[in-house]
Parts: structure tokens; C-alpha cells; sequence
């Protein structure tokens, strides 16, 4: 589910230039910034949310089941913030005559110490940074209907496809 | 441009009727985005409409999947 992020960024590019707004931070702070320039956002990033600091996009994992509303600002309960999950690969379909754009990242999960253990991702935080540390901002959220569960050596795709 | 039920939308210089029938932004270029109703867009080859911009917020497709070993 687009959050509230993403409908300020859109009234921005109704103005067509940039406007400031307030955007909830990932840690839930507000702030007035713009990201007008959002489109430079989209850019395939292989840093976890909490390493990102160049402008790109990037998932979050969490076990969080709370249904998704326009005002969640982060996942509810963040997983992949350890060494045992890393992003192998990043890229981005912009598909122009469909009207819609397609973010996806290849993720590893690696537990040589405890290869029988199982960690279970229920949600996804779709997340922007815009150039800097203190400017990550996530844009939607979802719960999987279908959640996985991964261990030693598994790898798994995440995807958004926004419009079309 | 954006997607509006299917269709590309291409908004031309927005004009904003608000609860007060003026748009206000104040010195810091701030404003209060719920005080907007309504927003007219240009339809690609339809001429202009005004639209809910709640709907055209609600209208965009979002999906977000997660597939093992893939």
C-alpha cells in the first residue's frame, strides 16, 4: 500500500517543482523537505536500509503482520537488520508505454552457524533515500498473504511494480 | 504524467480548489495538503476533468511480491 510519503511526493509533481512537504522519516520523524526529484531516487541500490545513503531505493524485511495504512512510515517489526541477510543484485524496469516502474532487489540469506534456523518475513517496506543517512524514507508497505520463510542458503526476489 | 484508472494522466499547471476556494501557501512554500478537494487535470486526448485528488492518490496500482529462490 502507497503511504502518506508517496501521495505528498505526489502533489509535488502536480506543482510540477518542488514544494515543501512533511515526510515521516523511517524512524518516525517528521520533517519538511521535498522530494520532488523523486524519479532520481529510483535507482537500483544494493545497501540495506540502514546502510543507504546514496539516493536509490531499497526494501526493508520485517515479521510485523499488522495489516498496511498510508500511515505507516516503517515495517513493524524490522528482520534484516543482521549480518545473515545481504542484497546480492538491484534493478529497474521503466516501462514507460505501460505507465508503470518496477524495483527489485535479489536478497541471500546466510546462517552457516545455525543452518537449520528459520526466519520468517511477513512484511515489506519499500524505501527511498534521498542522497543522505538521515534522509530514508519509506513509500509503501505490504503484509505478504503468502509469507516465506528462509535459511542457510536460500535467496529470494523482492519486486514493487507501482502503476500499469 | 500519471496513471488515472488505466490512462496516462498529464497535469497541466494545477489549479486547486480548496475548502476556502483558495489555495494559500504560505512564505515557506508550505501548505496543508487535506484542504485540497478537488484537482483539474488535463486527460491525454479527453480534455480536462476535475478529479478527487484522493482518487487519483487511491487509483495508483501498487504491488509488492516476494518469491523464494528466485
Amino acid at each position: 500500500m502507497l503511504n502518506n510519503n508517496f501521495k505528498n511526493w505526489l502533489v509535488e509533481q502536480l506543482y510540477q517543482t518542488q514544494v515543501t512537504q512533511k515526510f515521516k522519516k523511517i524512524d518516525g520523524t517528521e520533517t519538511n523537505t521535498t522530494l520532488y526529484a523523486f524519479s532520481s531516487l529510483f535507482k537500483a541500490n544494493t545497501a540495506k536500509i540502514n546502510n543507504i545513503t546514496a539516493s536509490g531505493f531499497t526494501f526493508a524485511l520485517g515479521s510485523g503482520t499488522t495489516p498496511a495504512t498510508k500511515e505507516d512510515y516503517f515495517v513493524e517489526t524490522q528482520i534484516d537488520n543482521d549480518e545473515h541477510f545481504s542484497i546480492a543484485a538491484a534493478s529497474i524496469v521503466n516501462n514507460a508505454n505501460q505507465g508503470k516502474v518496477i524495483c527489485q532487489q535479489v536478497w541471500n540469506y546466510s546462517n552457516s552457524e545455525n543452518p537449520t534456523q528459520e526466519v520468517t518475513i511477513n512484511e515489506i517496506g519499500f524505501c527511498v533515500c534521498n542522497g543522505s543517512g538521515s534522509q530514508r524514507y519509506m513509500m509503501a508497505r505490504e503484509v505478504l498473504e503468502s509469507p516465506i520463510t528462509v535459511k542457510d542458503g536460500d535467496t529470494f526476489s523482492v519486486a514493487i511494480t507501482i502503476g500499469g | 504524467m500519471a496513471i488515472l484508472n488505466g490512462h496516462e494522466v498529464a497535469f497541466s499547471k494545477p489549479s486547486f480548489n480548496t475548502r476556502n476556494g483558495t489555495l494559500e501557501i504560505d512564505e515557506n512554500g508550505e501548505y496543508e495538503v487535506e484542504t485540497y478537494e478537488k484537482v483539474d487535470v488535463d486527460v491525454s486526448g479527453g480534455g480536462k476533468n476535475t478529479i478527487p485528488l484522493q482518487n487519483i492518490f487511491t487509483d495508483i496500482p501498487c504491488e509488492i511480491k516476494v518469491i523464494k529462490n528466485a
